[in-house]
């Protein structure tokens, strides 16, 4: 009886809220005098970045995000947004200068608690990197440009992908605290900021799809193994209407590994890329 | 029957008895090679026999060397001697010629020959030999030779033998003078012999001998002819020997006791006689190396006799062998550099070494200049009243010997014995007893002075040790110092460790009494010293270890997040057990406190340390590892590593 009940309580939820979306969505599409800032969204983010050594040259970046999105019931940590599995093959140019190409997996879960479409959606991409290190004194600079082809679908019933590119540039700096250089046992404060841009069909009036601003602090435990939480906040256009801006404050807490798992002998010229 | 034994006896019996004799001498052998005799080596020629396991040349032998390549490069050093043995004993012709030529190298064909000029001296001499004595006339000769024409008769000497003694006149020359004399039959030199100069008409020396006794020599010098009387016509007991070396020392004393200015050494006779007798020696030192001979020839003369008695020649041996041992410590004293010093801060030493040179010059120089005679033999040919008289003029010296110039305690010097002696100097007993007198003085007075050198030897050597005790502590403790004001706790324990076992034996070796075994432990303290400051520089560089050893073990490895460098301390456990468990193992020992004998143990025990674990760095050590995790053990931990621990061997 009561399966039977709830069930009930979810259809009709679902019906009413696709209605009532129908509505604000034929408002919306029409930019508003000034531009909305929506009231910030708080979510978690739970970061692996896996850098795995396959070859002299070539690495295996394997990264899985667990996003959490808070809603009205879950305030705090939320519930899970997206499972985000990020794959590729990158290629160490130099030690200052590496490239990735892979693919990308995302699951994404339906947080909106008025929603009636589905609850699970996958989502796919294509993507390489350009990654480029600088030193300046003990602070290392990074530049990052990601393209990604992006396909994505909503979560209504039968809904279609739509096919959008992405163009992301990040600058990012790691600053030791407690030492001149970076070595195990080192923290470090990492500001950085993401522009991400956005191109294709749907896209008609919000290019920026995010602004990212970062500032985390780490911890090298060893070369292998290094762990860092911080606070972003990011704001972007919403690609409905460009005259309204999404805003979130999000908690990141990541993980990287590094491991190697080739023969020492191997390993020896592993930083002497140029020898 | 009877027939076939008388055969027997009379043919074949005195043919066995030849062939026994002959198988008994031996057979005669031909040789013929490289021989080395008398100095001279060459190829030789010629028959032997061997008897008893000797070879003896019996028959014609030659000897010859010759090198033209040699002449004409450079020199030629030549010989050839030829003549017979009979049984070992040279006899018969033989001519001896050699020398040494050079050549101007210019040659000249005569008939089938080559003929090259030659330069140089040779040597010549012949004559007949019987039973190894020369015997007729025998000639030697030295030609200086230019252009292979005789230039020059540098030595000539002619004298006829009989079986080795000297017969009728003789004649032997120089290039500067001539001598001419005769022998009796029996050999004995008689007449006048002559030595005539070169350059004066008139004879230089004239030796009158009669049946071998000279009496009296004549000298042509510049203010006119100088008469010496030797011997005199008549003596009441003489005896012969020969005229040599001795018989002129004998002339000598005989001369200057006359106090004549005359030294028969540099008389032409003298170095005429001497030159004969080295050539003859020559050829007398090749006849002994292959057989047997006499050929040095025996000019007889006569000198007086004081022959000594038993008892006196026993007494006479006495004297030598006590001279000899005061001779010894005598000069032992008199040339010891540390005696020498010692003297000038210890009176007494001072007064016993005045003594010793009184002894020496009373005592051991008088009887060195007696016991010469002794030693060149002519003791017997002097007479006794005269050479005593000589030597001790005063007579014996007095056992009390009286020093000069001194303080009234150390004025007179006696050595207290039962040996007494009269100063009366001819008798032989008087000087035996002198000279053991001489020798127990000598022998007392070193024991003393030896005793006192060795005092003050040890002395010397206390006061050497003490400023290297010094030294070494003060050296010690400035290191300690430096090292404490930047120790930890564990170190400042290890370093207090050292202080203490430093002061222990430092106060072991104060009190105890001075004596050699104090000496011995001194050493051993000031070891344990060096060896305790071998350690606190050891201890010293400890953290300069560890940081060598934390670098050795870091590994560079590439972080793609930071794309930087970082370093990794690799197989900690390895570093953990070196910094965790040894490290404070070895200081907490040395705290213990360290023994002496430790010290150099543990710093042996760090070295090996730091070189095992620099080793162990390349090394596969994934197992080691393993056996380490949890190991505290310090010496199962220092055995895993493969560590030699200086405890764990003494506590075996």
């Amino acid at each position: 009886m009561r399966k039977f009940y709830n069930t009930q309580w979810i259809w009709c939820f679902l019906l009413c809220s696709t209605l009532s979306m129908n509505l604000f969505a034929q408002e919306e599409n029409v930019l508003p005098e000034e531009a909305e800032f929506k009231d910030p969204i708080g979510r978690v983010w739970f970061n692996t970045y896996g850098n795995i050594r396959i070859s002299k040259r070539l690495f295996w970046d394997a990264q899985t995000h667990f996003r959490f999105e808070e809603t009205a019931n879950t305030p705090y940590i939320g519930q899970i947004g997206q499972i985000y599995n990020r794959h590729a093959i990158g290629y160490i140019y130099s030690k200052k200068f590496n490239v990735s190409l892979g693919g990308v997996l995302r699951i994404n879960f339906n947080t909106d608690e008025d929603s009636e479409g589905r609850s699970v959606v996958p989502e796919w991409r294509i993507w390489h990197q350009y990654q480029y290190a600088m030193p300046l004194g003990s602070t290392m600079f990074y530049h990052r440009i990601r393209i990604e082809h992006r396909w994505t679908q909503g979560f209504a019933e039968n809904s279609e992908y739509i096919f959008r590119n992405r163009w992301r540039y990040m600058l990012r700096a790691k600053v030791p605290l407690n030492n001149y250089k970076f070595e195990p046992g080192t923290f470090y404060v990492s500001p950085e900021a993401e522009l991400i841009m956005q191109s294709g069909k749907p896209v008609v009036a919000s290019p920026m799809e995010d602004l990212r601003l970062t500032t985390t602090v780490g911890y090298i435990i060893n070369p292998r193994l290094t762990v860092a939480a911080g606070m972003m906040y990011s704001t972007g256009q919403s690609l409905d209407n460009g005259g309204i801006y999404k805003q979130n404050w999000t908690m990141r807490f990541h993980m990287y590994f590094s491991p190697d798992f080739r023969k020492v002998k191997n390993k020896l010229p592993s930083i002497h890329f140029d020898d | 029957m009877k027939p076939r034994n008388k055969l027997f006896q009379r043919i074949l019996f005195p043919l066995l008895f030849l062939f026994f004799l002959g198988t008994t001498f031996g057979q005669t052998q031909l040789f013929s090679g490289d021989l080395t005799a008398g100095g001279y080596s060459g190829t030789a020629e010629y028959p032997f026999v061997i008897v008893d396991g000797d070879s003896i040349p019996d028959g014609s032998f030659l000897m010859y060397k010759s090198n033209v390549n040699a002449l004409l490069q450079e020199k030629d050093s030549f010989f050839s001697f030829s003549g017979a043995f009979d049984k070992g004993y040279p006899t018969g012709f033989w001519k001896f010629q050699f020398g040494e030529f050079s050549s101007n190298q210019a040659s000249q064909v005569v008939g089938y020959q080559y003929r090259i000029n030659v330069s140089g001296v040779q040597h010549d001499a012949f004559g007949n030999l019987a039973q190894g004595k020369p015997d007729g006339d025998w000639t030697y000769k030295i030609a200086e030779v230019d252009n292979s024409e005789v230039s020059e008769v540098l030595f000539s000497s002619q004298i006829s033998y009989d079986k080795g003694v000297p017969q009728k006149s003789f004649q032997i020359e120089n290039d500067s003078s001539s001598l001419v004399g005769r022998f009796l039959r029996n050999g004995f030199a008689h007449d006048v012999w002559v030595v005539y100069s070169d350059t004066e008409s008139d004879p230089a020396e004239n030796w009158f001998f009669t049946n071998g006794l000279l009496e009296k020599i004549e000298k042509t010098t510049e203010s006119g002819k100088q008469t010496y009387p030797v011997f005199g016509s008549t003596l009441q007991q003489n005896t012969e020997i020969v005229l040599d070396q001795r018989y002129l020392k004998v002339l000598e004393w005989y001369l200057s006791a006359q106090d004549s200015d005359i030294n028969p050494q540099g008389m032409a006779m003298y170095q005429l006689l001497e030159q004969n007798a080295a050539q003859y020696a020559s050829i007398d030192r090749f006849f002994n190396d292959l057989g047997q001979s006499a050929f040095m020839p025996r000019f007889k003369v006569k000198v007086p006799y004081y022959p000594l008695d038993s008892v006196e020649t026993t007494q006479l041996q006495e004297a030598k062998k006590s001279f000899a041992e005061a001779s010894a410590i005598s000069n032992s004293l008199l040339d010891n550099p540390q005696l020498d010093l010692l003297i000038r801060s210890n009176p007494e030493a001072q007064y016993y070494y005045s003594v010793v040179e009184k002894l020496q010059q009373d005592f051991i120089s008088p009887l060195a200049s007696f016991l010469t005679f002794e030693q060149l033999q002519i003791l017997t040919f002097l007479p006794k009243d005269e050479l005593y008289g000589q030597i001790w003029p005063n007579g014996l010296p007095a056992k009390q010997i009286q020093l000069e110039g001194q303080s009234e305690e150390y004025a007179s010097w006696e050595f207290t014995t039962t040996i007494s002696y009269g100063q009366e100097a001819s008798r032989m007993d008087n000087i035996a007893h002198m000279a053991t007198y001489a020798n127990q003085s000598l022998s007392s007075i070193s024991e003393k002075l030896t005793e006192w050198l060795r005092e003050e030897m040890k002395q010397q050597q206390f006061v050497e040790l003490d400023k290297e005790l010094v030294a070494q502590t003060k050296q010690l403790e400035e290191r300690i110092d430096s090292l404490k004001s930047a120790a930890s706790i564990k170190m400042t324990n290890a370093l207090n460790g050292i202080l203490s076992t430093k002061e222990e034996s430092l106060k072991a070796y104060a009190n105890m009494e001075a004596s050699d075994d104090k000496l011995e432990y001194g050493k051993t303290v000031l070891q344990c010293l060096k060896d305790l400051n071998q350690l606190t520089v050891t201890l010293g560089n400890l953290s300069k270890q560890q940081q060598a050893i934390t670098e050795k073990y870091q590994d560079a490895v590439w972080n793609p997040f930071t794309a930087t460098i970082m370093d990794e301390e690799v197989k900690k456990r390895i570093t953990a057990a070196y910094r965790n468990v040894i490290v404070p193992y070895v200081l907490e020992k040395v705290a213990a406190p360290v023994s002496c004998d430790q010290a150099l143990g543990i710093v042996q025990l760090l070295e090996d340390t730091e070189k095992r674990l620099f080793e162990l760095r390349d090394e596969s050590t994934s197992k080691l590892e393993r056996k380490l995790r949890r190991e505290q053990d310090p010496e199962t931990v220092l055995a895993l590593l493969g560590i030699v621990s200086p405890f764990n061997t003494v506590e075996q």
